[in-house]
């Protein structure tokens, strides 16, 4: 294979007496650097957030200790609203837990939904909702411009780079005039075109990587070998599926313009149109109904309930004889009436609650479908779920918050049927928020399919491209 | 060494080409005269497999071209009207580059240079970019590349046309001392004064036809021109 | 001659299949955006009313009940959407679609559209508006890059320059040949757009105002698009080939409209940084506790109510008052919390918008931020309108306590359990929200629009630049 290296050899040579090779290689180097600047400073801000609510809530159960002390010993003696024995009280405010999300190792790598979602949720016995937590204080135009960080510089502008280095591959060959002296040599196309593929790939793919690595050791808080590995193959990947593709324009096309004009289609067909499409009849197909509706809808299933809560409560005694107080239902407390009442609208609500997680869950289906039309959806897909910032790991939150949350509401559920008061010794048995995180092999099984799809894109793009370069037939590319 | 049969090459609606039966044998230098259009750049493009035939056949050394391709471009050195080089290379670099390509990667570089010197371009333009280059120097570089191949059969398109009198003259000498050393030459040309003084045989092309076969060692220039210019009126 | 010329670079483009396949390609998603939108926004309106008319049916039907309960129990209010939201639904997915207005505090807005949709939406988002930001603009630049460089490729730049054309008129000629191509795409585009907005309005027409915004609206994207042809036109004559002309024109694309957003989002939040949700909320909480410049602390403005008031009227205790001191007490507190409210929400307010001048100056640097802004302001869908809804609802909040607040002091003894008549719920006016006037849309956009025109004065004067430089280089 020795005219393969010396092929080699001469593209890096001529690709490093270009212009443009130069530029794009600054261009790559800044923009990784910066993105994953970007990306290291929302991971920190999102590890602030974290600390800060642990730390709240760590502070806030030594006070709670300390007032349910004073109330034991008879120091304190404060109304029902304001009592922290009362399990009422504590399950709601003053002892309510945080779901805290902790950011992963690669997080700098993606933003994804992270600035959407907040990563720290109250559970406290009125519900625990993700999706309707208050959230972060943010400028709404920086989430509609959304963020530089380094999915968005592989995903949109790695592809523009690769076309810039490969868009004229062979047409400059041909319009400079050695391609016939080149072919005149014992040299077959596929194998010559091979060569200038992998020496562009080669250069792109070593400089990103290098880029994108020493960024992380230097700012993104150190490298993770494996998922740094995944996301090399990610770029690697996706980066041979756009030189095979320009390849193919080059082939079937004619003159570097024409040819840079029709990749500047594709890319906008690839990374723009496809990916939006999806998304759009995604939407269309299976539509999130507006949470406009449930607000009011909230409203009048309270009143209902309300207007029921004796027959609500009735219903409960009836299933639990041991804990009905001395005398009737009637006897029963404000505070016991609230949570009943709350408990009633919240599992009547709950199929209506469902539907927007159901919505979203068949959307993303449709969209795990329609992946497989672009390289770019598996690409970002695959960026975010390794960096754990996608759908998956949000969805995991989402349930893991909702079991917690049914955790929590069992705990305190006989305590305040039962009309009972916590002692100070009982916050170290109440439940508390553990994320049960993503096991390396979950990551790698919400990875690899798509990297599987990006490595057959960019086997398609290549075997079309040497196939048509097949020697025989007169082909558009000729001298 | 050259040889065509019953060649054709018809694209849609056109006969770029039609049954051309010739053969050129080492040591000899058979120029194809003709309009633009004639044929004689699609025989040369046959030759080197950049096109497919319709029917017919053209050989090197008895291998069909479009069989074995690789086997015959190891034989086979093409100069086209223009050579073309990688303009940020030296001369020495590109050559060096193409006779790497064509399996000869273990010349040092004396031996490099003494094809150029031979080729006849002058020692302190080895190192110069080539996009400096005049097109007679490139047209060396080409003979160059040719040299270090050690391509049995060459085949020229047009190369002199655009070299002024003194280049065409020294190019027409560098191709006399190939043919001294047995390569055999197929030439493309419009230049009649260079046929006749080079030719071993003349063929003469007119729309995708060879009209005529002759031996320009019998003829004088003006008849060369007459008999031409016959052909392309009748 | 300028129509000659005219007339050939059209006929050049019409026949040109990249142009083809482009204006078709970008003039079916404008359509199909708009359509899109159009049905969103149809959509969002009815659940946004219809939700709203159940909040307020469920106020007035909330039987007998004292009036502080009441105000706890309070109205849900639901943003209403702008008709030209269509156009360009600007930050509107990003904006909380309803606030509770209950006593005591104003309620953040929450429930925002962009939650409930999946990662690939934020990467995928594809609207009227991006369309026009920027795909019709690659559209331009992928149209007009060859237009000197190819000519000086083709060798007729030589040809035509012999013949003794004024190299400028050829330049204005090829500018004007672009925008006659374009407009086969655009024309029937915002003929679909008033036609759309005619039937958006609630009585099936549309004002007068929203007329002149759609007009503007049309003129600030006319304004873009030629931005990018002048641009485009003046490069290609520069560049010393079309290959490096397409380089540095995709090059000005991508910073314009990929990178110049992000970077300008990044730069705002560092330069005027915003407080977190926690700091903004513990200081509403200590300024309410503890007061603020010369406010005393809660328990001592209670007391020094209490004081003044038994003073003035020159009693002992607040059960001798003419009124119920529990309502005035409650309305006093409603009033200082107005106070901290008005500097918190302010001040955080006044960052934003700092945030938002600071894109647009950077406007001067990439276009795509002056339009943006320009385009959101116009159709009413940018933070200052979000802000000026909120402000209103706000007010109807405090409308609210007052009217509760004062009937309990009218209507109720010191001490006494009161429970008021359900009628009274009526006697609050049902929350209307009447938009802003386009004077008002546009008071902030100074620098956008300054942006927009230096930017055509740069096109122009390049394209100048460029047609004085063929003449020398053909």
């Amino acid at each position: 294979m020795a005219p393969m290296r010396r092929i080699l050899t001469h593209e890096v040579r001529g690709l490093f007496a270009d212009r443009i090779v130069w530029i794009s290689a600054v261009a790559v180097v800044l923009l990784s650097g910066y993105a994953v600047h970007v990306g290291a400073r929302a991971t920190e801000a999102h590890r602030g957030q974290v600390a800060t609510a642990v730390a709240e809530e760590a502070e806030r159960y030594i006070l709670l200790r300390a007032a349910m002390e004073e109330v034991h010993a008879g120091n304190a003696s404060p109304s029902a609203f304001q009592d922290p024995t009362r399990p009422y009280v504590a399950g709601r405010g003053r002892g309510q837990r945080y779901a805290v999300l902790p950011p992963t190792s690669f997080q700098a790598s993606a933003v994804g939904q992270s600035d959407l979602f907040p990563p720290v949720v109250p559970v406290l016995l009125d519900g625990a909702d993700p999706r309707s937590t208050r959230e972060e204080i943010e400028n709404p135009v920086h989430l509609l411009s959304g963020p530089l960080d380094l999915a968005f510089v592989v995903t949109f502008l790695l592809p523009l780079l690769a076309l810039a280095l490969s868009f004229d591959l062979l047409s400059r060959e041909r319009e400079q005039g050695t391609l016939g002296l080149l072919l005149s040599q014992p040299i077959s196309a596929r194998r010559l075109t091979l060569a200038k593929l992998a020496a562009r790939w080669g250069l792109l793919f070593l400089l990103t990587a290098g880029a994108g690595g020493l960024a992380f050791v230097l700012l993104g808080g150190g490298l993770t070998p494996d998922r740094f590995f995944l996301w090399a193959a990610i770029v690697g990947g996706y980066l041979a599926f756009w030189m095979g593709l320009a390849a193919v324009v080059n082939v079937t096309g004619r003159d570097s313009s024409r040819n840079a004009v029709a990749l500047a289609f594709l890319w906008l067909v690839f990374v723009v149109l496809i990916p939006a499409g999806v998304q759009i009849t995604a939407a269309l197909v299976h539509p999130v109904p507006s949470r406009a509706e449930l607000v009011a809808l909230e409203r009048e299933e309270v009143r209902q309930v309300q207007e029921q809560a004796s027959a609500v409560l009735a219903q409960y005694f009836d299933d639990h004889p041991e804990l009905l107080p001395e005398g009737s239902v009637d006897a029963v407390d404000f505070q016991t009436r609230a949570f009943a009442v709350n408990q009633e609208v919240r599992s009547r609500l709950a199929p209506v609650r469902a539907r927007y997680r159901e919505r979203l869950e068949a959307q993303r289906e449709w969209i795990q479908t329609f992946r497989w039309l672009s390289p770019t959806i598996l690409t970002y897909e695959a960026l975010v779920e390794l960096a754990g910032t996608g759908d998956g790991r949000m969805e995991r939150f989402e349930g893991e918050i909702e079991a917690f949350h049914a955790e929590w509401v069992a705990f305190f559920e006989p305590l305040i049927y039962g009309n009972r008061r916590l002692a100070p010794e009982d916050l170290d048995r109440l439940p508390s928020w553990r994320f049960d995180e993503e096991g390396d092999r979950e990551v790698w099984a919400a990875v690899l399919p798509g990297l599987l799809g990006l490595l057959l894109f960019a086997g398609g793009a290549l075997g079309s491209a040497l196939g048509l370069l097949r020697d025989g037939g007169d082909r558009r590319w000729t001298p | 060494m050259l040889k065509a049969e019953n060649l054709s090459k018809r694209y849609e609606g056109s006969t770029a080409l039609s049954d051309l039966n010739l053969e050129v044998n080492p040591g000899e230098i058979y120029c194809l005269l003709g309009a633009n259009g004639a044929g004689k750049s699609t025989t040369i493009r046959l030759f080197l497999n950049f096109i497919q035939p319709s029917s017919g056949r053209a050989t090197v050394d008895g291998v069909d071209v479009t069989k074995a391709p690789l086997e015959t471009k190891k034989v086979l050195a093409y100069i086209p009207e223009q050579v073309m080089l990688y303009p940020h290379l030296s001369a020495l670099e590109n050559l060096e580059y193409f006779a790497a390509l064509a399996g000869h990667e273990h010349y040092s570089r004396k031996e490099l240079e003494a094809f150029l010197l031979r080729s006849g371009l002058q020692a302190d333009a080895h190192a110069q970019r080539v996009s400096t280059y005049s097109k007679g120097m490139r047209q060396k570089v080409g003979i160059a590349i040719a040299l270090a191949k050690r391509a049995r059969a060459l085949l020229l398109d047009e190369p002199t046309s655009g070299l002024d009198p003194e280049a065409s003259n020294e190019f027409s000498g560098l191709l006399q001392q190939l043919r001294g050393d047995g390569v055999a030459i197929l030439m493309a040309t419009h230049d009649l004064f260079r046929a006749k003084e080079l030719g071993s045989r003349v063929g003469i092309m007119r729309r995708g036809l060879l009209r005529a076969e002759l031996d320009p060692s019998t003829l004088g220039h003006a008849d060369l021109e007459r008999i031409y210019l016959d052909h392309m009126h009748d | 001659m300028l129509r000659a010329i005219v007339r050939k670079e059209v006929r050049e483009t019409v026949r040109d299949g990249r142009f083809r396949w482009g204006a078709a390609l970008v003039g079916l998603l404008l359509f199909l955006s708009l359509a899109a939108g159009f049905a969103h926004r149809k959509e969002v309106e009815r659940a946004h009313a219809s939700a709203q008319a159940m909040s307020w049916a469920q106020w007035l039907e909330q039987g007998d009940k004292n009036p502080h309960s009441a105000a706890h129990y309070g109205i849900y209010v639901f943003r209403p959407v702008s008709s030209l939201s269509f156009v360009d639904r600007g930050v509107d997915p990003y904006m909380g679609v309803s606030t509770w207005l209950e006593s005591h505090y104003q309620n953040p807005f929450e429930n925002r559209a962009v939650q409930d949709t999946p990662a690939l939406a934020r990467f995928a988002d594809l609207t009227a508006a991006s369309t026009l930001q920027l795909l019709v603009p690659l559209l331009i630049l992928l149209l007009a890059f060859r237009s000197f460089a190819g000519e000086r490729e083709q060798g007729t730049l030589r040809q035509l320059l012999s013949v003794g054309v004024n190299p400028r008129r050829l330049a204005t000629g090829k500018v004007l040949g672009v925008g006659a191509a374009l407009a086969i795409l655009l024309v029937p585009a915002a003929a679909v757009g008033a036609l759309a907005l005619l039937m958006a309005g609630p009585g099936g027409g549309a004002t007068g105002d929203e007329g002149l915004r759609y007009i503007l609206l049309l003129a600030t994207y006319l304004a873009y698009f030629g931005i990018f042809t002048a641009l485009a036109i003046g490069v290609s004559a520069l560049a010393s080939s079309s290959r490096t002309a397409l380089a540095l024109l995709l090059c000005f694309w991508i910073g314009n409209g990929l990178l110049a957003p992000r970077i300008a989002s990044d730069v705002a939040r560092s330069q005027v940084p915003l407080p977190s949700s926690l700091e903004f909320q513990a200081g509403i909480q200590a300024d309410l506790s503890q007061g603020f410049d010369a406010h005393p602390p809660r328990e001592l403005r209670q007391q020094i109510l209490r004081d003044s008031v038994l003073a003035a009227h020159d009693v002992a205790d607040p059960a001798e008052l003419p009124f119920n001191f529990a309502g005035l007490s409650l309305q006093s507190g409603e009033d200082f919390a107005n106070l901290v409210f008005d500097r918190r929400f302010g001040a955080l307010g006044r960052r934003v918008e700092e945030q938002l001048e600071l894109h647009r100056r950077l406007g001067l640097l990439a276009p795509h931020l002056s339009v943006r802004s320009l385009s959101m302001a116009l159709t009413g869908t940018d933070p200052a309108h979000h802000e000026r809804y909120a402000g209103a609802a706000e007010e109807h909040r405090r409308l609210i306590q007052r009217i509760l607040n004062e009937d309990i002091m009218a209507n109720s003894r010191f001490g006494e359990t009161y429970i008021a008549d359900g009628s009274l719920w009526a006697r609050v006016p049902e929350f209307e929200y009447q938009g802003p006037g386009i004077r008002w849309s546009l008071a902030g956009q100074g620098t956008a629009a300054a942006g927009l025109l230096v930017w055509l004065l740069l096109g122009a004067i390049l394209t100048r630049v460029g047609a004085t430089a063929v003449a020398r280089r053909a």
